[in-house]
């Protein structure tokens, strides 16, 4: 004969009163566990969704911004710097600057350390000329000037040999690359004939700079610097106006090719639009976590009072029910500390066992829950071993802790009075 | 003169009260009572005179006011409430009218339920012989729902008797039994006493009390405000 022999048959005699503690205390390791399962899954999921959503965006931005890059490159230069003075009616009306700039402006803003959104930097001069019987622009390009504080890129602009020229479309009917042509008295090999660009390119002579100071007596003279705004942003405008006045005070600034800007800041809008998706989700996705948290914040502790004040109530009426029981074990010799573990040996055998059948049912629900109602994959939720050593050492504490107070007026029940009553 | 050597059971001056829906309540007044080994006394007297209070405080299950209970010479009231518990398991031996089985444990689990407390290694085997000579051999298995009521009071018998107490203490063990089992367990305290034991029985059956060595008729102390 043991004590353990008296608890397991006592629990066996009454096992509805067994059922009802176990249901009890089960129910309470159920909720304890299903939610922080939920909650660490449900986190897990967001994370994850959140991760695939950004990297996707990052993905798409990239490739955007690979697009536009090489729109921007192949449309050219997207800056024009100007003398100050330049009057821009008549500028946009001649299509050059009638103010020269000297030359070495040029030097002076590829040197520039503090000038960083701007890069691919050419030095050209143009003017309208007479060329056979029409007007044609005439254009000197410098070879791009070098910028010696930035990585070396493939240049831009036409590189064009001394003595040679490069023809617009127009310019360029009936003539074969390799003719030679007479400019304001002076001859020229075609390099080049371009094809139809369907703009002032097409009524246009490409020749090198020195060759256009020589042909405009314009000797170590530029009026038009070209360049790249390197960044391609759309309002790159203010940025490069204000790097550009610490460098050469005397220039001003204009943007062209408006299409690549409109890409540009076509590509600036998906990423903006990309991150409200993301923030919004992200705040979705914290609200959700947020409600759940809460909900397990406010129900958990109401189920495990709850459920605590039944056992205790259950195990009261196990108490009364046991009155005889207790009076006679007591008559018998057996001393308070025993009478007390068959009532908290049964306690704690009820914990382990909801621990337990609470930890199953819990992430059980968990997962019925979360695959159902919140679309998380079942995969997310994971077995907890430090939720299930709370639940295994929680579920017997509070059993054992509900179960003392009638356990002790079990104790304190007089074996006389029960003895003779009975 | 009682020869103190073979006193087991010395009670003197034992005074209990209870608190009534009327008042104080005296049940016991300055009671002695002796008993030595190989006496059975009876105890008999109306209801509510004080004799299961007298079988209780004598146990050491029931403080009384003023007085002494000596078992064996030792004051159970003197000890704490553990080694009284202890003392108890040892000496004492007791069998009520509702026999008080615990309902989920086998004949032969109840019957052992005195060693809970001080395992010895042969309890096993006492409770085997003692259950075998009340006739219960074949009924080690059954729980108390699947014993008649004779069977039910052997088995307290045997738990009383297990420990082999100095004393037993019977409160109206026949009560509910046929004459045919009311003699078996009559029969069995006297032999406990004839063999060196000391019985108390508290009774109102005449068979009971004729069984006795000496009876004992306790009157009323009555109502004291």
């Amino acid at each position: 004969m043991s004590i353990i022999k008296l608890i397991f048959g006592e629990i066996w005699f009454r096992k509805t009163h067994f059922a009802l503690n176990l249901f009890a205390a089960s129910f309470a390791v159920t909720l304890f566990v299903a939610g922080p399962t939920l909650i660490n899954g449900y986190s897990r999921a967001s994370s994850d969704r959140l991760t695939t959503m950004k990297e996707k965006f990052e993905e798409e931005s990239k490739l955007y911004k690979d697009e536009t890059r090489k729109i921007m490159l192949k449309l050219g230069f997207n800056l024009l710097i100007l003398h100050k003075d330049t009057n821009m009616d008549d500028f946009w009306a001649e299509d050059y600057s009638a103010i020269d700039m000297p030359q070495d402006y040029v030097d002076r803003l590829a040197n520039a350390k503090t000038l960083t959104l701007a890069t691919h930097i050419v030095a050209t001069l143009q003017s309208k000329i007479e060329w056979n019987d029409r007007k044609v622009l005439l254009k000197g390009f410098q070879k791009e000037t070098p910028q010696p504080h930035k990585k070396k890129k493939k240049p831009m602009g036409h590189i064009v040999k001394p003595g040679h020229a490069y023809l617009g479309y127009r310019l360029g009917i009936g003539k074969k690359v390799g003719d030679k042509i007479q400019i304001l008295g002076k001859e020229f090999t075609i390099s080049q004939i371009f094809s139809e660009k369907g703009s002032k390119e097409d009524i246009t002579i490409a020749v090198d700079l020195k060759d256009a100071q020589n042909l405009l007596n314009k000797e170590g003279k530029i009026n038009q610097i070209l360049a790249l705004g390197c960044k391609c942003e759309g309002s790159l405008l203010p940025q490069v106006r204000k790097q550009l006045a610490e460098v050469l005070p005397e220039t001003k600034i204009t943007e062209q090719n408006s299409k690549a800007i409109a890409r540009a800041e076509q590509r600036q809008l998906v990423d903006q639009q990309n991150e409200k998706i993301l923030s919004e989700t992200k705040d979705a996705h914290q609200e959700v976590e947020g409600t759940l948290r809460t909900l397990d914040a406010v129900t958990t502790p109401i189920v495990v009072i709850a459920s605590a004040i039944w056992m205790a109530l259950l195990a009261l009426s196990n108490v009364r029910e046991r009155r005889s029981e207790i009076g006679i074990l007591r008559a018998v010799g057996l001393r308070s500390a025993k009478i007390l573990s068959l009532f908290l040996g049964k306690a704690t055998i009820i914990g382990l066992a909801s621990g337990c059948i609470g930890f199953g049912l819990g992430y059980l629900i968990a997962i019925l829950f979360g695959v159902n109602a919140l679309e998380v994959a079942s995969n997310y939720f994971n077995l907890s071993p430090q939720i299930f050593f709370y639940a295994l050492i929680g579920a017997p504490l509070i059993s054992i802790m509900a179960s003392y107070l009638p356990a002790l007026t079990a104790l304190n029940q007089d074996p006389a009075i029960v003895l003779r009553e009975e | 003169m009682t020869d103190e050597s073979t006193l087991v059971l010395d009670v003197a001056s034992l005074t209990k009260r209870y608190e009534g829906p009327q008042g104080e309540v005296r049940v016991l007044s300055n009671y002695d009572l002796k008993i030595s080994k190989g006496e059975f006394v009876a105890v008999r007297g109306p209801s509510g005179c004080g004799k299961s209070t007298l079988l209780l405080a004598a146990g050491g299950l029931l403080s009384p006011e003023s007085g002494q209970v000596k078992v064996d010479g030792t004051d159970l009231y003197q000890l704490s409430r553990g080694d009284r518990s202890t003392f108890r398991a040892d000496k004492i031996g007791f069998v009520f009218q509702q026999f008080h089985l615990i309902p989920y444990l086998s004949v032969l689990d109840n019957a052992l339920t005195p060693s809970l407390e001080n395992p010895g290694n042969d309890s096993l085997n006492r409770a085997r012989q003692l259950l075998d000579e009340f006739g219960l051999k074949d009924r080690l298995d059954h729980v108390p729902g699947q014993l008649s009521t004779g069977e039910k009071q052997r088995v307290a018998m045997v738990r009383a008797l297990l420990n082999s107490p100095s004393l037993v203490l019977a409160d109206e063990p026949t009560g509910n039994l046929d004459a045919e089992n009311s003699k078996v367990i009559l029969d069995r305290l006297k032999d406990f006493a004839q063999q060196g034991g000391a019985v108390l029985l508290v009774t109102h059956d005449d068979q009971a009390a004729e069984a006795a060595d000496r009876v004992i008729q306790l009157e009323s102390v009555g109502a004291t405000s």
